[in-house]
């Protein structure tokens, strides 16, 4: 009789290990997914921000301005150090699009791909931060 | 016994979703916020239809190419108000207002955002019957000779 409920408990036990696991497996996955996008977000506010506060600049500087701004979205730095690491694994400064339109500085993430426990997310044009150049316009080329 | 420590773990690690969720909306809603509070406090130049083109500056970033989102970038934002307020270093507290008539000394703009957060473990709580919750955020930028800063 013993033996009898011994083995029920532990065919039991399996069976709840085996749905506890798959919960757990996706309450972290989600969780996981949740804390990097929520990082993903701050990092394109800052960068963002970061080129709303830069005089615009000229024709030649956009490359410079554009590494910069792509800089502060994946180290948190427009100069970062050779070690430094990205905000989110798998970041790259390839991945952060700059758009300087009519007055305004879009940052956005661009083709990455969200590395969860069983997929992947992609995240194409979000998390996207539009904020206006609150600096006046800089001297162009010419004015040099 | 099982059920009941079960039903416990399960009901934190909801709580723990829910609440992140929230906090990404929240960081979602502040970005905006910010943005169209700077984007608003630049048009305060005290000009005629100074006040309607900060309103409509407030709500240019939810709409459009460049749209801001909510929700894991997947809502469009609608509930946005501006308010103005007098001042010169700070905004007076008591001038704020919503539809000022003239727009001469008016400085500061505060944007407030706000968004239906969903609730997917939380509903099972009487306090999350509704099965969402509202976030709100809020932002405060003033106008200067340069262009505009953010106060809060």
């Amino acid at each position: 009789m013993k033996e009898r409920r011994e083995g029920s408990a532990l065919i039991e036990f399996a069976g709840s290990l085996i749905v506890v696991s798959a919960l757990f497996t996706g309450i972290f996955q989600f969780s996981y997914a949740l804390s990097t996008y929520h990082a993903l977000v701050n990092a394109v506010r800052a960068g963002a921000r970061y080129a709303s506060l830069q005089p615009q600049p000229s024709d030649t500087a956009k490359q410079d301005f554009t590494k910069a701004v792509q800089n502060v979205v994946v180290y948190g730095d427009p100069a970062p150090a050779p070690n430094a690491k990205p905000v989110a694994p798998g970041l790259t400064i390839e991945k952060v699009a700059l758009v300087l339109d009519s007055g305004t500085a879009t940052v956005s993430v661009r083709d990455f791909e969200l590395a969860a426990i069983f997929s992947t997310i992609k995240l194409d044009g979000r998390p996207t931060v539009t904020f206006p150049l609150t600096r006046p316009s800089p001297l162009t080329d010419a004015s040099k | 016994m099982t059920c009941i420590v079960l039903s416990i773990l399960l009901g934190f690690a909801g709580l723990g979703i829910d609440i992140g969720r929230m906090y990404v909306i929240q960081s979602e809603l502040q970005a905006f916020s910010d943005a169209s509070a700077l984007n608003a406090a630049l048009q305060l130049d005290g000009a005629e239809g100074a006040i309607e083109r900060a309103r409509l500056a407030a709500s240019e970033f939810a709409s459009g190419p460049h749209a801001m989102k909510w929700d894991l970038g997947s809502q469009p934002i609608t509930d946005i108000k501006a308010s103005f307020a007098k001042g010169d270093a700070a905004p007076d507290p008591k001038t704020w207002q919503s539809e000022p008539r003239d727009s001469s000394g008016l400085h500061f703009v505060r944007v407030v955002v706000s968004a239906p957060a969903p609730l997917l473990f939380l509903r099972a709580l009487p306090a999350g019957k509704a099965g969402f919750s509202s976030v709100a955020v809020s932002s405060v930028a003033a106008k200067t000779p340069g262009g505009a800063r953010l106060i809060q």
